[in-house]
Formats: structure tokens, C-alpha cells, sequence
């Protein structure tokens, strides 16, 4: 504490102060900052000093009138040393404020510029919360010393920075009520003694020459009140909502509508056409309030700008009246006539703006945008001026979005069970079958795995010694059972993979050994049965690859009771068709001749498909054979006779498919 | 006790009430004109009325209704209507049929009906010839006045001794217009007939020249005939205007050739005049055209009477310079700017 003892404010000050001023002439005023740091005590203390000798530096500027280039390096120094935390945050804002108190006008214009470049500073965390009262104070303070009508883009900047330095949540400056400006009042002559004593009093200045003068033109006094008393209802909108206000301004607005509609505008182009084109480019004008004097009207009614200010005025007050505003009073609301009156003089409205050149399309096509956006404005305050910051489940939805690869499958599940041609009939077919992959997976159909019982059933009958089998006849010494039934056993017995000291034994004493136990498991009505193992004739097993090629390359050597395994496990067993025998197929082949390529048709075989077959032989048996099997073997799932005797049937050789399958009657 | 209150009045002021009614909308206001000082419109009617309008009055800052009516009517014709009208320095000069009678504007003012003279318009047949068209020229200490009636003649009076000068025929149907050249004593007459005659009453009986727009193919429009209802000049006297049934033209005075139409497919005009660089004309259409002097069409403004007989303006005094639109209607519109109409005044019926 004892450098604070030491510290004299005062003292301290004056340093800064002298320290300051002699950096001014080099216009390098933050190169103290260094000194102030420097400079022993507090540093709270060594804040309020500075902040004490800039405001000192700013009045001796001021006074001085060192001009805008010095103020601006003093302020930055303030901004500099509030950064670096010499002085404290306000200290850049008095200062501003002190500044702009001071000076003139013109120069105010000049420094805003750098007020204005320091937005970002402003927004800064170090300066926003400081700052943002002593900014608002100083642009009120700067505007109420404007004249509204001569500082128009001044006063424009200042709004315009005003709405950039607070956020858009910020609702201090909003007319959250929707109430009205109704110290704005338009005032003209009311009463034939109001201009009589303006004439006089004019008369009493320039004689009687103005008498002359004043009266040079015939006026329209009964327009010129029915156009002047409108300004009050767009002052105040709500007044029309009582009966008669409202008649009166029907007939007002009538009347001046009827004399725009009446004076046209379009005799402006052809006049300025006859001038230089150089004409053209009109400086943008811009009014605070209408000039009122009833000598201007008829120059007003002349007046293309003019004209487009009363008509947006008119239609801005017409969206106003039926717009649902949140803070209009409930029996405010438009009668049935009321409505239709508005909905007419609006369309006059927008029909007056098209035809008030220049580009008068233009124009109200972009007022009436303007005015649409106005709505959702509206819309926005009776929702209680929801914030614009969005909250963060956006992120969640930006995933949703994500795009999703489509698959084939759910275009077809889409198409709600409808086919779906794919450009080739086979591709059609196959992707129709089932459109849901998964569910096609899961499908009963897709279990070709018989049960154990379905299996060993006849294998168990005849292990029982009371069938009396006879050994080389039992299904233990098939190889293509001996195979099938290993696979099975792997797949689905218990016993299969247990570990086992005996030595390995031969296939059909091994698979006996299993059918036993099997049957031992399997629940009555089968008594137990038992087999000889050791009368099992010794056959060595094939190995599966081998049989898997011998049903591949010659499908004619297998028996036919192989075809009917095939199609069970096919059908997986629930179809009640008989399945279709190589011995029906050479049947039916034979019974063909000449009428098989009529059958292939009938059979869905393309035409392609009927030339090679015709090519490959010779025979028309032969022929009529190979289509068939093709067939068959393509046709996995409705190959049963019912589906050939149908085509048989379709091609007119019914007492062939009655010969082969005298059965299939009933079943069809 | 009468049983209710329209019973209760007399059957003959009910008929007069009905009859008032009617008269008012069957009023047509044939012709107009100014005072010699600006501030005065007088209209005359179809009953042969006429009544007086104060312009001032009617366009006061309290201008309300009734300063819309007239300040003054009078009775000028006992047996027809007030065809034509034009004025002096000092008199207003009505024509009816078969005579002329003028008021003196003093009197007019102090609103006393105090007829200042008459003219009779010698007849040859037993029938009286309406008088169409009036134009005075009180040039070169001249007082004369040139009247176009419906027996196909023009009668110059002189004034000064209220005596017929001449009269000059020549046009084979009834005039409609007459207009007296701006710069030289010359004047113009246009007919049913559709010929435009260009008269000097010097050379007393003979036209100098005569255009006849039915047979120029520009403005030749058969399907509304050949009559020529309206004819006026420019100031300089280089070019006429005149239209009807033919379509208005422009034409030029030196080589009398129509150099510009001025062209309403739906309508005939029957009254136009040359206000500064533009043409004002209306006819069977309720509106008054304005016309740039090489035919494009300014402005086309909207007026009350469906068929318009009298477009003036009060050239006269600035301070009244308004645009009068007079037609089949007893309002006779006024335009303070020439570009709308502003109000109407009311010729309100007579008895």
C-alpha cells in the first residue's frame, strides 16, 4: 500500500496531461500508453488520472480548434488505452460525447465517419457494455440537433449506425404498441380567414402587387381541403373507424383519386423527350413534410413524385385498416361495403401508380413487395416479436437432411405392391418377387434345411430291426443320403461336433449309430429302435464336391427321387403340388413334336432363347427336352404339373397333360 | 287531417316540383360566354334562359353548393332556346330564333333585367331561322357582328346603328360555327353542308376559298356524314381547325391543305379551340381532348355532359382562368387546371 500513499492524483494528472500534449504535434498520442504503464501507483488509480487528463486534452483540443484529425488521434488513443486496460471503457464514449457536444455540425459529420468505421470496436466485449448507453445518448443528443429536413442524410447515418451497434433482438427502438405518430400534423388553410389574413399580412409587406400575384391562378379550394384533410387520416388511422369520419374520408379520397385518374402524367415523357436527355438523371429529393400552400397544388398535382407519395401513403393506411394488428382495438373491423370500397380503391391505387411515369410498373410492382414484406413484419410483432437467433436443435435438423442413398428395394416398396418394369423382363421378374430384401431373407421359403425328423424319418423305420430291411436297400448305404444327411447332422444335431475317443468308423455304421440315437430322442409314437451296426455295409463316402458335380453335369443319372428332395426344399415343403418327375417331363416331351416351340411361348421363353434350343438339336424330342428342363430348373418355384398342365391347356394339347398327369385334376 | 304528409300538398305544386325536376335533367347549356372582365360566366339554355356566374364566388376559399349556382337568371327567349351567345365591351348578345337581343353587362351586374336591344333577322319564308353562331369584331373601329343561321345564310349588323350590312350566301345547308380570323378581317363559317367557307366582308357575296374535309381522304369519315360542326384559327391565321362528321384536322391556311388529323374513332366534335400550343376539342363523348398541334393526344379528360356543345376558357382575367366544359347537362363543369374537373356549376330550372 505504500505506492499508493505515494500516489497524488493530482500529480498525477498534470503528468499525463504534459505527457499527452507533447505528443500531440506529432499527432502519436498513444505512444504514451508506455509511459503510463510505466508511471508508478495503483492502477486503479493510474485509470481514473488518465481518464481525467484525456478529457483535459480533449477540451484543450477543442478549444484550440486543432480540427477533425486531432480529435479523431485523441479518441483513438482512448479506444487504444481502454484496450490495453490504461483507462477505463467509458472513458473513449465521454469522450466521443464531449467531442461531438463541442463541435460543429460540419465537423460532428466528419468524426462520425470514425464513429462509424469503429462498429466492430463498439460490439467488442471490452466496450459494448459500457458503451452502448453513452453511444445511444450521444446519437440522440446529435440527432435532436438536426433539422429533420435539412440533415435528412446525416440523420439517416445515424439510424443507420444506430441499427448496426445494437443487435436485431434489441426492441428499444421498436413501436412495440403499433401506435401512431400523431404529433405529425400536416397543417394548411382550414378557414377562408386563415388565408385572407395571410393575404393581408402579405399585403402589408409588398403592397398591393402581391395582391395580384397571390391571386394569379384560380385555386381549387374544394380539392385543395379534401386533399390536405387526408393527411389527417393517415395521421390516424383509427378515426376510420367511426361511421362518419369514415364517409368523409370515402369522399375525399374519391375526389382526389378521380382528379389523378383525370390528370395524366404521361404528357411528362413526351415533354421531356423534347428536352436533352441529359435531363433525365433526377436528383433524389427527399421531403420531411408536405408544403402545403394552396398556390402549390396545382404544380403537386403535376408532379410525378409528389403523386407517388400520397398514393404509397394511401396504400400503406388501406393494408393498415384490415391488417390484424395485435394492439387494434377489437371492434376495430371493417364492414362487408367498407371492404369492397377498399379492395376497389386499392386496385385504382395500384392502376394510378402504373400509369405515374416514370417507370410506373416498376414502381408499384416494387411497393407492392415492400408492402408484402410489411405483412410478415406485422405478423412478427403479434407473435410477440419472436428472437431471429436460432436455437440449437437446427444442428439436429441440418442431419436429417443429410441425403440418403435410395435403394432400389424401397422404390419398389414405394410403389405400394405395383410392378415395376426394370427394361428387362428377367430383371423385372426376380426384383418383384419380393421388393423388401430383408423380409425375402426372412421368408419361410428361404429354409431349405429340413428338421432332423423330416430327415431321418424313413432312415429311423428302417433302422428298426423289427422292419426287417434288407441292408443294401437301406437309405444309410445311399451315398447322396449318406452326404446330405452329414450336412444336415452338422447343422443341426447336438451329437454331431462332440468329442469322441472312438476311432473314426465308417460312414453308414456312423450315420446307423446317429439315426439311433436320433430315435431314441424323438418322442413316441415310435417305439425304440435299434439297428446292427456292425451289418452296415462298408461304402466309402463321396466327397460332397463330387456329388455336387455328378447333379450338375448329368441331371439325367439321378434318380427321380433326388428332383422331388430338390423341389420339397425348393417349395420348402408347404406346397401340396406333387412335384413334377424327370418321368412326366420325357412324357410330356415326347407327346410334344412339333407344338414345343408353342409351349415354349407359353412358358415365358423368349424368342432368342426358342432359337437356341432349336439350334442345339436335332431331335424335336430332344428339343422339347431341353426346353422343359430349362425350365424346370429356372422356374424354381411354380415348376409343379398344375403350372405345365395349365400351359399344355393354353396351347390346346389338354388330353397330353391329362395323359402325363391324370392326377392333377383335382389339384387344379 | 290529411291521411299523410304527400297528400298534404297541392296537386299543382307537386306537378311543378315534378316538372322542375324534369326540366333540370333535360337541361342542355348550348352556349357560354365570358364577361368582358373575367369574373362572369352566362350560360344560356334549351327553355331560353340565361343565367350569370360569378367566378370569383364560385372559386372562393369557402366556395361551398350554393356559390355554385347562379348569381342571376333571366328570361332572353319566349318561344325557343339560346343558341348562341358572344359579347361586347359592354353588352351581352344573345341569339335565338329569329331574333337577337343584348344586355347591357352594367346592368347584368346590378342584376336588373333591362333589355338594351334587339335585332330581327329578316325573313323570306314563313319560317323563323335559329341563329347558330355569333362572332363580333370590333376591330379597325368596327362594331360588327356576324350571325350564322339556319337558313343557310350569314347576317353582318353593324352595331353602331344596329342595321343589317350584308348578307352572305353561299353554303347549300345550315351553319354551324362562325369564327372570325385573329389578324386579318377576314372570317370563317362552317356548315351542315361540310364545306368551310372563308369569307372578306369586303367582297360582299362571293367565299374566297372553301374546303370541304368530306372530300379529303385523311379526314373524310362517311359513316358520320359530311356536316362540319366546329372551325377555329390559331392566332397567326396560319392554320384552321375544324372537324365534325369528318374527322378534326389541321389545316394550312396559305395552301389550304389538311396536314394533320386529330383522330376519336368513337366520336364527332362539335366544339374546338386553339388555347396556346394546344388543341382543345370535345363533341359526342363525355370528354374534352387535348391535342398537341401535331395530333398526339395530350390528355383525354373526363366532364359530365355526354355531349359536349361549348369548351371556353377565360382568357381574359389570370386570376379566373379556368376551362368551362358546357353540354346535354345542367352542370356546366369548370377546371381550374385544365387537366381535371374541379366542380360544376348548376344551371338549376327556370319557370
Amino acid at each position: 500500500m505504500a505506492a499508493s500513499m505515494d500516489f497524488d492524483f493530482r500529480v498525477a494528472r498534470s503528468e499525463f496531461r504534459v505527457a499527452l500534449q507533447g505528443f500531440l504535434p506529432q499527432k502519436a498520442l498513444s505512444e504514451c500508453i508506455p509511459h503510463v504503464q510505466n508511471y508508478h501507483g495503483n492502477e486503479s488509480e493510474k485509470k481514473l488520472a488518465l481518464d481525467q487528463a484525456l478529457r483535459d486534452i480533449v477540451k484543450i483540443v477543442v478549444h484550440e480548434d486543432h480540427g477533425c484529425s486531432v480529435y479523431r488521434d485523441v479518441i483513438n488513443t482512448a479506444i487504444e488505452a481502454a484496450t490495453q486496460d490504461v483507462c477505463s471503457a467509458s472513458t473513449p464514449f465521454v469522450i466521443l460525447s464531449d467531442v461531438f457536444d463541442m463541435i460543429t455540425l460540419e465537423q460532428c459529420e466528419d468524426i462520425f465517419n470514425l464513429v462509424e468505421e469503429k462498429v466492430s470496436t463498439w460490439k467488442s466485449d471490452t466496450f459494448y457494455d459500457a458503451g452502448k448507453n453513452y453511444l445511444l445518448r450521444m446519437c440522440n443528443d446529435l440527432l435532436r440537433r438536426l433539422s429533420k429536413s435539412q440533415n435528412t442524410v446525416f440523420c439517416g447515418r445515424i439510424q443507420l449506425f444506430l441499427s448496426r451497434l445494437f443487435p436485431l433482438s434489441e426492441k428499444s427502438a421498436l413501436n412495440l404498441m403499433s401506435q401512431f405518430n400523431l404529433d405529425n400534423v400536416t397543417l394548411y388553410n382550414t378557414k377562408p380567414e386563415e388565408s385572407r389574413l395571410r393575404k393581408n399580412d402579405r399585403m402589408e409587406f409588398e403592397d398591393g402587387e402581391m395582391e395580384e400575384a397571390n391571386s394569379m391562378v384560380p385555386i381549387d379550394y374544394n380539392l385543395y381541403r379534401k386533399f390536405w384533410a387526408l393527411q389527417d387520416f393517415f395521421r390516424k388511422p383509427v378515426q376510420c373507424y367511426e361511421k362518419l369520419s369514415w364517409m368523409t374520408f370515402v369522399s375525399n379520397a374519391d375526389e382526389v383519386l378521380t382528379a389523378f385518374s383525370s390528370y395524366k402524367l404521361d404528357d411528362m415523357k413526351t415533354s421531356r423527350k423534347k428536352l436533352d436527355k441529359s435531363y433525365m438523371p433526377e436528383a433524389q429529393t427527399y421531403f420531411a413534410k408536405y408544403l402545403t400552400s394552396e398556390k402549390l397544388l396545382n404544380l403537386q398535382l403535376a408532379d410525378s413524385n409528389f403523386r407517388r407519395y400520397v398514393l404509397v401513403q394511401f396504400l400503406i393506411f388501406m393494408q393498415y385498416l384490415n391488417a390484424p394488428v395485435k394492439f387494434k382495438n377489437a371492434n376495430y373491423v371493417l364492414t362487408e361495403d367498407q371492404n369492397v370500397w377498399l379492395k376497389t380503391t386499392e386496385e385504382k391505387v395500384y392502376l394510378l401508380l402504373k400509369e405515374t411515369p416514370p417507370d410506373g410498373e416498376i414502381f408499384a410492382k416494387s411497393i407492392q413487395h415492400i408492402l408484402k414484406r410489411e405483412e410478415n413484419w406485422n405478423v412478427w410483432k403479434n407473435d410477440g416479436c419472436p428472437s431471429f437467433e436460432r436455437n440449437k436443435p437446427a444442428t439436429d435438423v441440418h442431419h436429417k437432411q443429410r441425403v440418403k442413398r435410395k435403394s432400389l428395394g424401397a422404390d419398389l416398396m414405394a410403389s405400394g405392391g405395383k410392378i415395376i418394369k426394370m427394361g428387362n423382363p428377367e430383371l423385372t421378374r426376380l426384383w418383384n418377387l419380393c421388393p423388401d430384401n430383408n423380409e425375402a431373407c426372412k421368408s419361410e421359403k428361404r429354409i431349405f434345411l429340413p428338421t432332423l425328423e423330416d430327415f431321418f424319418v424313413d432312415a429311423i423305420e428302417q433302422a428298426d430291426p423289427e422292419a426287417m430291411m434288407d441292408e443294401d436297400l437301406k437309405l444309410v448305404n445311399e451315398q447322396v443320403f449318406q452326404w446330405k444327411a452329414l450336412r444336415l447332422l452338422a447343422r443341426r444335431s447336438p451329437h454331431f461336433f462332440t468329442h469322441t475317443h472312438q476311432p473314426a468308423v465308417s460312414l453308414p455304421v456312423y450315420l446307423e449309430s446317429m439315426v439311433t440315437k436320433l430315435a431314441k430322442e424323438m418322442p413316441p409314437p415310435h417305439e425304440e429302435m435299434k439297428t446292427d451296426i456292425g451289418e452296415e455295409e462298408e461304402i466309402k463316402a463321396p466327397s460332397p464336391e463330387e456329388d455336387g458335380e455328378e447333379i450338375k453335369n448329368d441331371g439325367a443319372d439321378i434318380p427321380a427321387s433326388t428332383w422331388k428332395f430338390n423341389s420339397d426344399f425348393l417349395q420348402g415343403g408347404s406346397s401340396d403340388d406333387l412335384p413334377i418327375t424327370k418321368q412326366q417331363i420325357l412324357e410330356v416331351a415326347e407327346g410334344l413334336g412339333n407344338d414345343w416351340k408353342k409351349l415354349a411361348v407359353e412358358l415365358n421363353f423368349l424368342d432368342d432363347m426358342i432359337a437356341y434350343f432349336d439350334s442345339e438339336n436335332q431331335d424335336i424330342t430332344q428339343k422339347a427336352l431341353k426346353m422343359l428342363t430349362v425350365w424346370f430348373e429356372n422356374e424354381a418355384e411354380p415348376a409343379t404339373p398344375g403350372c405345365l398342365r395349365t400351359a399344355l391347356n393354353e396351347i390346346g394339347l389338354l388330353e397330353l397333360a391329362d395323359q402325363v398327369f391324370p392326377d392333377a385334376d383335382g389339384n387344379n | 287531417m290529411p291521411a299523410s304528409g304527400n297528400n298534404f300538398l297541392p296537386q299543382n305544386m307537386m306537378q311543378q316540383q315534378n316538372l322542375s325536376l324534369r326540366q333540370q335533367l333535360y337541361t342542355s347549356v348550348y352556349t357560354t360566354v365570358y364577361s368582358p372582365c373575367g369574373k362572369y360566366l352566362a350560360a344560356g339554355n334549351n327553355y331560353g334562359y340565361c343565367a350569370i356566374f360569378s367566378l370569383p364566388g364560385s372559386l372562393a376559399f369557402e366556395a361551398t353548393e350554393n356559390s355554385w349556382k347562379p348569381i342571376f337568371t333571366f328570361k332572353v327567349s319566349e318561344d325557343g332556346p339560346v343558341y348562341s351567345m358572344t359579347t361586347t365591351n359592354r353588352e351581352l348578345i344573345c341569339g335565338c330564333s329569329g331574333y337577337i337581343k343584348a344586355w347591357l353587362w352594367s346592368n347584368i351586374i346590378k342584376r336588373t333585367n333591362k333589355l338594351a336591344w334587339s335585332l330581327i333577322i329578316p325573313t323570306k319564308s314563313f319560317s323563323v331561322s335559329e341563329i347558330n353562331s355569333m362572332v363580333t369584331d370590333d376591330r379597325d373601329g368596327n362594331k360588327n357582328l356576324f350571325a350564322g343561321c339556319g337558313d343557310n345564310l350569314i347576317y353582318i349588323f353593324d352595331l353602331e346603328n344596329s342595321s343589317l350590312k350584308s348578307t352572305l350566301s353561299g353554303h347549300k345547308d345550315y351553319i354551324h360555327c362562325v369564327t372570325m380570323c385573329n389578324t386579318r378581317s377576314e372570317f370563317v363559317s362552317a356548315s351542315e353542308d361540310g364545306s368551310v367557307r372563308i369569307w372578306d366582308p369586303r367582297s360582299k357575296n362571293e367565299a374566297i376559298h372553301i374546303i370541304e374535309p368530306y372530300r379529303n381522304e385523311m379526314c373524310a369519315r362517311p359513316e358520320f356524314g359530311k356536316w362540319l360542326g366546329c372551325v377555329t384559327m390559331d392566332t397567326g391565321d396560319d392554320w384552321l381547325v375544324c372537324g365534325g362528321g369528318p374527322q378534326l384536322s389541321l389545316w394550312h391556311m396559305r395552301s389550304l391543305s389538311a396536314t394533320i388529323t386529330f383522330e376519336t374513332p368513337n366520336s364527332c366534335q362539335k366544339h374546338a379551340l386553339i388555347h396556346e400550343d394546344t388543341v382543345l376539342s370535345a363533341g359526342s363523348e363525355p370528354y374534352v381532348f387535348h391535342w398537341s398541334l401535331n395530333g398526339e393526344l395530350k390528355a383525354q379528360i373526363p366532364c359530365t355532359p355526354t355531349y359536349v356543345y361549348k369548351v371556353d376558357v377565360n382568357t381574359t382575367s389570370e386570376s379566373n382562368k379556368v376551362l368551362c366544359i358546357a353540354g346535354n347537362s345542367s352542370k356546366i363543369d369548370v377546371c381550374t387546371n385544365f387537366n381535371y374537373k374541379a366542380f360544376s356549376l348548376t344551371f338549376p330550372p327556370c319557370s
